[in-house]
């Protein structure tokens, strides 16, 4: 079972590798291709052609593609992303400080949608028809139906502007406080090792509007899902079993039925981790968060060649290793998988 | 078999409906039988003619929608349906146990078969850690599990119908109940492996006398195994004797076509006669007698008044009007 679980990781990491080399490989033929030329664009609209060909010159843009891309390539396997042109920092630097901020807020808000959605799920599941069943499907369609930065803007509307019960939606931290010590990069985390406790306080709730806008978003799919698969499994045979051998209603439905439902929940986790990934995008724009959605959009937007390319290789590898999780959770809930595979 | 002593299960006058979208289906009406301590009672009739229904009934894992409309189910003296429901779950498995039809989805595909004969034992027995694993193991070994202790911790999937069938008897009996259901026990295995599970329930029940009702389509299976047979059609039970009586002198028209429809080793495969017609719809009006548009002794006072139980001969119940003989 172990030595199996291995085994897989170690598969897995090999089937990810043609696909990362193929991320690559568009990535960086996509950026090209795309209308702008980030020499103009650096030298400002005042620049003559010869200033813009210096600049050309210096990014190493006046070589052919394939040059381009050896050289890229080869930097790659040294570890170096480049540098990001509109921040004069390495890219690897950008991506090391924003990334953490990201995936905080991502991680938090996916925690608050499953805290919420997967109980929610259940409840319903084992009520089809009662109040919690409409709640349930009023918050899936509400949850699908609205857009992120609308729920962002319609949370700092209130709690912020109303309310006042929210800071100001700028950034991490309130702008008085200092950075904890880095650890993780998470200000969470970090704060409570640093025994910082203003500091915790504040990061939570700086972190509190924008994960519960991402929460809303991730809730739908997870309570919809959590809600099918609970019906699925309620109604198969072995629960039947179950209940004719006496098992307390309890532990058919959390030991028997739960962990059989968590299986396709899982699944849907991993696909709503992605999109949550790029719904942040919107949402760091919405609250000012210093994270890697905001970062790309501006690299983007500059045709800054080394930060995009950088931002979606980190995406990829992010993504073979969220899929990975995922598989390795499954061989451990599931031991029929492996197996077969 | 008297009837002389207090049964262990008697069920009386049930009624049961299901409220579906597309209406009411009266899956059971008036039903009563009797189960003595010990026996094997056989209950035997087409699919749709509300055997598994019954026992549902008894276990208490009725779906939602079915609701009783009147009768009661006496077991050991005791009305189940005025039972709560958590004094039913500590019935349950422990009182009475059920084996199902499809035992490898009857088990929990990821958890050890070990591991759930344990979660029975957790539930009823007192015993726990490491009593309860060696527990666990005899019962395995019991139900005649070749490798006890390796089998414990295998999962559904990686043993064959058989075998699991095996587990689901060993769970059964794991809190020794009075009463087993077996519902289509070897329904789906092989002819072989039928045998062996029909003789592993018949050497536990006697071993343990516990009382069997085996709920099957085969009437010959239920012939071979059975004291006593219970036959029924469409929500009714129809005819209920000893097994020997029921196969001399069958008095309903549908037993007799049934025993007419079951191969026999003495008879070649051309005297078999099939049973014109099919069972009607539950959700329609229906007459007294749901067997009439089938019967070939159909008359005017069948559809006079309620069907009725009638006691022909001592422990040989018929429900007809115009029984045979």
């Amino acid at each position: 079972m172990r030595s199996g679980t291995l085994t897989l990781i170690g598969r897995r990491l090999l089937q990810a590798a043609p696909a990362v080399m193929g991320i690559i490989v568009v990535t960086f033929v996509l950026t090209r291709a795309l209308p702008g030329d980030p020499a103009v664009f650096f030298a400002g609209p005042t620049a003559d052609a010869q200033s813009i060909a210096q600049i050309r010159k210096s990014l190493g843009l006046d070589k052919s593609w394939p040059e381009q891309f050896w050289i890229y390539l080869r930097d790659l396997a040294r570890g170096d992303l480049g540098k990001a042109v509109s921040t004069g920092q390495p890219v690897l630097h950008e991506l090391a400080t924003r990334l953490p901020a990201s995936l905080e807020l991502t991680l938090l808000g996916l925690l608050f949608a499953a805290a919420a959605a997967i109980p929610l799920g259940v409840l319903a599941a084992t009520r089809p028809g009662s109040w919690v069943d409409h709640l349930c499907r009023l918050l899936v369609t509400a949850g699908v139906s609205l857009p992120t930065f609308f729920t962002g803007l319609f949370l700092v509307y209130i709690f912020y502007f109303l309310l006042g019960a929210a800071p100001a939606p700028l950034g991490r931290l309130h702008i008085a406080l200092v950075e904890p010590a880095r650890v993780t990069g998470f200000f969470l985390i970090d704060s409570l090792l640093a025994r910082d406790f203003e500091v915790f306080r504040s990061a939570l709730a700086q972190l509190a509007l924008p994960a519960s806008t991402l929460g809303i978003f991730a809730l739908a799919p997870l309570a919809r899902m959590t809600r099918a698969a609970m019906l699925g499994v309620l109604s198969s045979d072995f629960i039947r079993t179950a209940r004719a051998g006496g098992l307390t209603s309890w532990t058919v439905l959390w030991v028997y039925a739960f962990r059989n439902a968590m299986l396709p929940v899982l699944t849907t986790l991993g696909m709503v981790f992605s999109f949550l990934l790029g719904a942040n995008v919107l949402v760091e724009k919405v609250f000012a968060w210093p994270g890697i959605g905001s970062f790309a959009l501006e690299a983007l937007v500059a045709s800054d060649y080394a930060a995009v390319q950088g931002f979606v290789l980190a995406m990829a590898l992010m993504y073979v290793a969220l899929n990975l999780v995922i598989d390795v959770l499954y061989t451990l809930i599931d031991p029929r998988v492996g197996v077969e595979g | 078999m008297s009837g002389e002593r207090l049964p262990l299960l008697a069920v009386e006058g049930l009624s049961l409906e299901f409220r579906t979208r597309s209406g009411t289906v009266r899956a059971l009406e008036r039903v009563s039988l009797d189960v003595q301590k010990g026996e094997m009672l056989g209950v035997v009739g087409e699919s749709g003619s509300g055997k598994s229904v019954m026992s549902y009934a008894i276990m208490g894992i009725l779906d939602p929608a079915a609701e009783v409309t009147s009768g009661r189910i006496l077991f050991g003296g005791i009305n189940l349906l005025e039972r709560t429901e958590s004094e039913l779950q500590e019935m349950r498995g422990r009182e009475m146990a059920m084996i199902f039809q499809n035992p490898r989805s009857a088990l929990n595909p990821i958890r050890s078969v070990g591991r759930q004969i344990e979660d029975v034992l957790h539930r009823h027995g007192n015993v726990r850690g490491e009593k309860m694993r060696e527990r666990a193991v005899e019962l395995l070994r019991q139900v005649r599990i070749p490798d006890p202790e390796r089998r414990f911790h295998a999962y559904p999937f990686e043993l064959s119908g058989g075998m699991c069938q095996r587990v689901l008897i060993a769970m059964a009996v794991a809190a020794a109940p009075w009463l087993l259901i077996a519902d289509e026990p070897v329904t789906g295995l092989d002819v072989t492996t039928q045998a062996v599970i029909m003789d592993l329930i018949q050497d536990l029940a006697r071993s343990r006398n516990m009382a069997t009702i085996l709920i099957t389509h085969d009437l010959g299976l239920a012939a071979e195994h059975c004291d006593r047979i219970a036959v029924m059609h469409a929500g009714h039970v129809v005819e209920v004797a000893g097994t020997g009586r029921l196969f001399r002198s069958p008095r309903h028209p549908y037993t007799a076509k049934l025993i007419g429809a079951t191969p026999r080793a003495d008879r070649g495969l051309s005297g078999l006669a099939s049973i014109p017609g099919g069972l009607p719809d539950l959700r329609a009006a229906l007459p007294p007698c749901r067997y009439s548009a089938r019967c070939e002794r159909y008359a005017r006072q069948c559809d006079l008044g309620p069907l009725p139980s009638r006691e022909l001969a001592p422990g040989h119940r018929v429900g007809c009007w115009n029984p045979i003989g």
